[in-house]
C-alpha cells in the first residue's frame, strides 16, 4: 500500500486512537496551509527574503527550495516576535543587500538576473567561516554588514526549511516519528561486530 | 481535597520515581497511604505533544524568541514541545552566591520528571557503594549491592528495562528485556572502541523503555519522543505503572496540587502529619499519617526538612547532625564529542531515531587500575544516526545547490556522546534555607552552593582525550568537540543532601533511608545518596524506595515506628 495512504488508515483507524496519533501532518502534506498574513516585513522585503532564502536553499532535481517551503514566512513570524534589536538587524541587513545591489548592478536586487544575485550572495558568503571550537576567539568577526546578515539569514533559511513538510519529508526524507511494531537497527553484515 | 481528619498510615511526598515506588509498595504491603503531589495532575492527549510534527507547532518547536528564557530560563530540557512539564522559574525561585550557579530543574506534577526523564537505568555496584574501601575518599555507603540486589531485580520486573547482558563488574546486570538493536554508526563504534587498548566497550543503551508489553504495561512503538511525554505510557513514568499499581489495591489516596511546606511534629518530637499549600487558592491544610515518606526529589525532601523548624529540631527536623543539606553532587556533564562517520553518508534514509537512545561507552578508568589524575569513574552515552532536525547544518559552509547537497549528505552520518561523570561529595557543596526569599507559596526558599574541583576537571579532560581519539580512530569527519562543564545542576541528578550511613554523626538516614533522629520519617529519592556515580540515579531511587518500603511496612507490623 502507497505509504501515504497508509498513513491515512492508520490515522483514521483504532490504533490511531490508542497511540493518540496526530492527523495534522497529513493534511498539511495534502495541501496548502491557510494564507499567512505578513506581521513585520513588508510584501517587498518579504519577497527579498524569499529570494535571498531561494539562493541559500534551492530547489534541485530532488526538492522545492526554500522559496516553495514558504520559508520567508517563517522568517517573518519569528523575526515579528523577536525584540526590537533583532528586528533592527533585519531591517539593517535587507538595506545592505540592496544598497551593494544598487552599487554593483545599478538595480534592486530582485530585477537582478539570477548570475547577479549569486554574485551578491558569494560576496556575503566569502569570508564564511564555521568554527569548531566554542571558544569565540576563533571565530571570524564579520568584516561587513552584508557578511554579519549573511549568517543571520542562512541560520533562519535553515530553521524554517528543515523544519517544513518539504524539507523533513521531500528533501530529507526523515523516517522517524513513526508508530513502528518493532525497531530495526543496522542489518548490513559489513557492520556487524 | 481528600479527607484530612484521618490519620493515614503513610503520607508520601512527591508522585515520581521514588513517591510512586513508595506508594505502590506501601499499598501492596497492606499500609494506607496518602500521596501528595505539588503540581497539577496533567491530561496525557493535551499536554504530551508526543507525535507532533515540527510544522505543527506555532513556532516550528523553537517557541517563541525569548519566551523559553523569560518563563524557563534553569529549565534547558523545556521547548517548546515540553514546556508544560517544567516548573515556571519565578515561582519556584532559589538562590546562589555570586560566582556559583547552579541550574535546578524541575516538574511539579504528577509524575514529576519521570514523565520526561531520559530513561537510562543503570544498576550501581559495590565500585560505588564501597568506593571510598577503595580510594579512601569519603564515605562508604552503609548498604552492600547484595543487599539492594533484590530490590534492582524487583523495580525491573515491574517497570521492565530492556538492556544486554555484559557481565560487566562495574555495571551489574539486571533482569531484562530484549535490548534495541544498535544503529550502523553505533555498530562501527562498537567494532572499533577496543582497539584503543583501553578497555572501551560499547553496550546497548539499558532504557527503562519495554521492548515487550509485560502485564499489561505496554511496550514502546519507536516514535523517538519520549521526552515530550509517552501518550502510551510505554516506559517507566509513574502515571502508567506504580501508580495505578498503588490505585488498584483500594488503600491510595492522592492529592495533587498539594504544595508541603513542612513536617509537623507532636509533642515528643516524632514527626505527625505534613503541612500543604493548595497550590491554586493558597489555603493551608495539614494531613496526618502515622508514617512520612519524603520522595519529593533530593533537593525539595531536604529543603522540607530545612523548613521543619520546632523546639526539638532547631536545625530542621531530623538534622541533629549538621549533616542535612550537605554533600550535594549533581554529575559531571557538557563534554562531547560529535562528527560523521564518512562510510554512512549518502545513505537512503532509515528509522534510526524511533528508539530515542543509542549505546554506553561504559566507564574503563579506575575499575582495574588507579588513574594518576583523578579517582572514580564516567561514561559516555550516545548514538548515531538520522534525527529530525539537521543541526549540524550551520556548521557546512556555504551556499546553494552545493550547500543543500551537502546537508543532506551528511544527514545520515552523525555520531556522537557525551560524558556523564561522577562528582565528589563535598561538604562545601551544599543547601541551606535562604529566609530573604520565598516562594509562589511564602516557603522560603534555597540557596544551593556547589562547585566542581580538581578531580571533575581532570575527569572531563581525559573523556575528552579518549572519546576524541576513539573519533580520529573511525575518521570521523567535521569532528567538533565541546569542552564547556555545563553549569551544575545541568545534568538533572541532584543527589545527596540527606545522606545516608553508619555514624549518625555523619550522616542523616540509617541504611533503611530511616533519619536517625525520628524512626517515622524517610527519605527515599537521591537525597540519601552518598556517592553520585557516573550515571542516572533513578533505578537506584527506586530500589531503594522499595527497599526501604519493605522495612516500613515490616516495622509498621511490630509498631516499631
Amino acid at each position: 500500500m502507497e505509504r501515504r495512504t497508509a498513513l491515512k488508515v492508520i490515522a483514521g483507524s483504532a490504533l490511531a486512537q490508542q497511540f493518540g496519533l496526530s492527523q495534522h501532518h497529513l493534511v498539511k502534506i495534502a495541501q496548502d496551509p491557510s494564507p499567512y498574513k505578513l506581521q513585520f516585513f513588508s510584501p517587498v522585503q518579504n519577497a527579498l527574503v524569499d529570494r535571498l532564502s531561494e539562493l541559500i536553499i534551492p530547489a534541485d532535481d530532488h526538492s522545492p527550495g526554500a522559496h516553495e517551503a514558504k520559508v520567508s514566512f517563517f522568517i517573518d513570524l519569528m523575526v515579528s516576535n523577536n525584540k526590537q534589536e533583532v528586528q533592527e538587524q533585519w531591517l539593517t541587513g535587507l538595506k545592505a543587500v540592496e544598497a551593494e545591489a544598487h552599487s554593483r548592478f545599478g538595480k534592486p536586487f530582485l530585477e537582478c538576473d539570477a548570475r547577479q544575485q549569486d554574485e551578491i550572495m558569494a560576496k556575503m558568503a566569502v569570508h564564511e567561516v564555521v568554527s569548531d571550537s566554542e571558544d569565540d576567539s576563533a571565530r571570524t568577526v564579520p568584516r561587513s554588514e552584508l557578511e554579519r546578515f549573511f549568517a543571520q539569514l542562512k541560520q533562519m533559511t535553515i530553521e524554517g526549511y528543515y523544519t517544513s513538510a518539504i524539507g523533513i519529508h521531500q528533501e530529507l526524507q526523515y523516517k522517524g516519528n513513526e508508530v513502528l511494531a518493532e525497531f530495526i537497527g543496522c542489518t548490513h553484515p559489513e557492520h556487524q561486530h | 481535597m481528600i479527607d484530612l481528619k484521618r490519620t493515614y498510615d503513610a503520607i508520601v511526598v512527591g508522585s515520581g520515581a521514588a513517591g510512586g515506588m513508595a506508594a505502590k509498595e506501601l499499598t501492596e504491603g497492606g499500609l494506607e497511604v496518602l500521596v501528595l503531589e505539588a503540581g497539577p495532575e496533567l491530561n496525557p492527549s493535551r499536554d504530551f505533544l508526543t507525535h507532533s510534527w515540527p510544522y505543527d507547532m506555532r513556532f516550528r518547536g523553537f517557541d517563541k524568541p525569548g519566551d523559553l528564557e523569560k518563563y524557563y530560563p534553569n529549565q534547558w530540557l523545556a521547548s517548546e514541545y515540553s514546556r508544560q512539564l517544567y516548573v515556571e522559574d519565578a515561582e519556584h525561585p532559589y538562590t546562589t552566591p555570586p560566582g556559583k550557579p547552579y541550574r535546578w530543574s524541575r516538574s511539579r506534577c504528577v509524575g514529576g520528571k519521570l514523565l520526561h526523564w531520559g530513561r537510562n537505568a543503570r544498576r550501581l555496584s559495590d565500585l560505588n557503594f564501597k568506593a571510598a574501601d577503595r580510594d579512601g575518599y569519603g564515605e562508604n555507603w552503609p548498604i552492600t549491592y547484595a543487599e539492594l540486589a533484590p530490590y534492582y531485580d524487583k523495580v525491573e520486573s515491574f517497570v521492565g528495562v530492556s538492556g544486554s547482558i555484559e557481565n560487566l563488574p562495574q555495571l551489574p546486570d539486571g533482569k531484562f528485556l530484549p535490548p534495541m538493536p544498535l544503529n550502523c554508526g553505533e555498530r562501527i563504534a562498537q567494532k572499533v572502541a577496543p582497539s584503543l587498548g583501553l578497555g572501551m566497550r560499547v553496550i546497548p543503551k539499558r532504557a527503562a523503555q519495554r521492548t515487550v508489553s509485560i502485564h499489561g504495561l505496554v511496550k514502546c512503538h519507536y516514535c523517538g519522543s519520549c521526552g515530550r511525554g509517552c501518550d502510551v505510557g510505554a516506559f517507566w513514568n509513574s502515571i502508567s505503572d506504580t501508580l495505578p499499581a498503588a490505585r488498584k489495591t483500594g488503600r491510595f489516596a492522592l492529592q495533587s496540587d498539594a504544595v508541603v511546606r513542612e513536617i509537623t511534629v507532636d509533642d515528643s518530637g516524632k514527626a505527625k502529619g505534613v503541612l500543604f499549600i493548595d497550590r491554586q487558592t493558597k489555603k493551608s491544610y495539614e494531613a496526618k499519617a502515622r508514617v512520612i515518606v519524603l520522595g519529593a526529589s533530593a533537593l525539595e525532601s531536604t529543603r522540607i526538612m530545612l523548613n521543619s523548624v520546632s523546639r526539638f529540631w532547631p536545625n530542621g527536623i531530623g538534622n541533629s547532625s549538621g549533616v542535612l543539606g550537605h554533600y550535594l553532587m549533581d554529575q559531571l556533564f557538557g563534554p562531547g564529542v560529535s562528527g560523521f562517520l564518512p562510510e554512512l553518508r549518502d545513505r537512503r534514509p532509515v528509522n534510526e531515531d524511533g528508539k530515542a537512545g543509542g549505546v554506553y561507552i561504559e566507564a574503563f578508568r579506575n575499575i582495574d587500575s588507579r588513574h594518576p589524575k583523578f579517582i572514580r569513574s564516567y561514561d559516555n552515552e550516545g548514538g548515531s544516526g538520522a534525527r529530525i532536525f539537521p543541526g549540524y547544518a550551520s556548521s557546512l559552509v556555504g551556499f546553494g545547490s552545493q550547500f543543500k547537497k551537502s546537508v543532506r549528505s551528511y544527514y545520515t552520518a552523525p555520531l556522537s556522546f557525551y560524558m556523564l561523570g561522577e562528582t565528589l561529595a563535598r561538604w562545601e557543596n551544599y543547601v541551606e534555607i535562604d529566609k530573604n526569599v520565598v516562594d509562589a507559596w511564602g516557603i522560603p526558599v534555597l540557596k544551593i552552593h556547589c562547585e566542581w574541583g580538581d578531580n571533575e576537571h581532570e575527569m572531563a579532560k581525559d573523556a575528552l582525550e579518549t572519546v576524541q581519539e576513539l573519533f580520529h580512530r573511525l575518521h570521523a569527519e567535521n569532528v567538533s568537540v565541546s569542552k564547556g562543564i555545563f553549569t551544575p545542576g545541568s545534568a538533572m541528578h541532584d543527589m545527596g543532601t540527606a545522606r545516608m550511613g553508619a555514624d549518625p554523626k555523619k550522616s542523616v538516614l540509617n541504611k533503611f533511608n530511616q533519619t536517625h533522629d525520628v524512626k517515622n520519617l524517610f527519605v527515599v529519592d537521591g537525597a540519601s545518596f552518598v556517592t553520585s556515580g557516573g550515571y542516572g540515579p533513578t533505578l537506584t531511587i527506586g530500589a531503594l524506595s522499595c527497599r526501604a518500603a519493605d522495612y516500613i511496612i515490616t516495622q509498621s507490623k511490630r509498631r516499631e515506628l
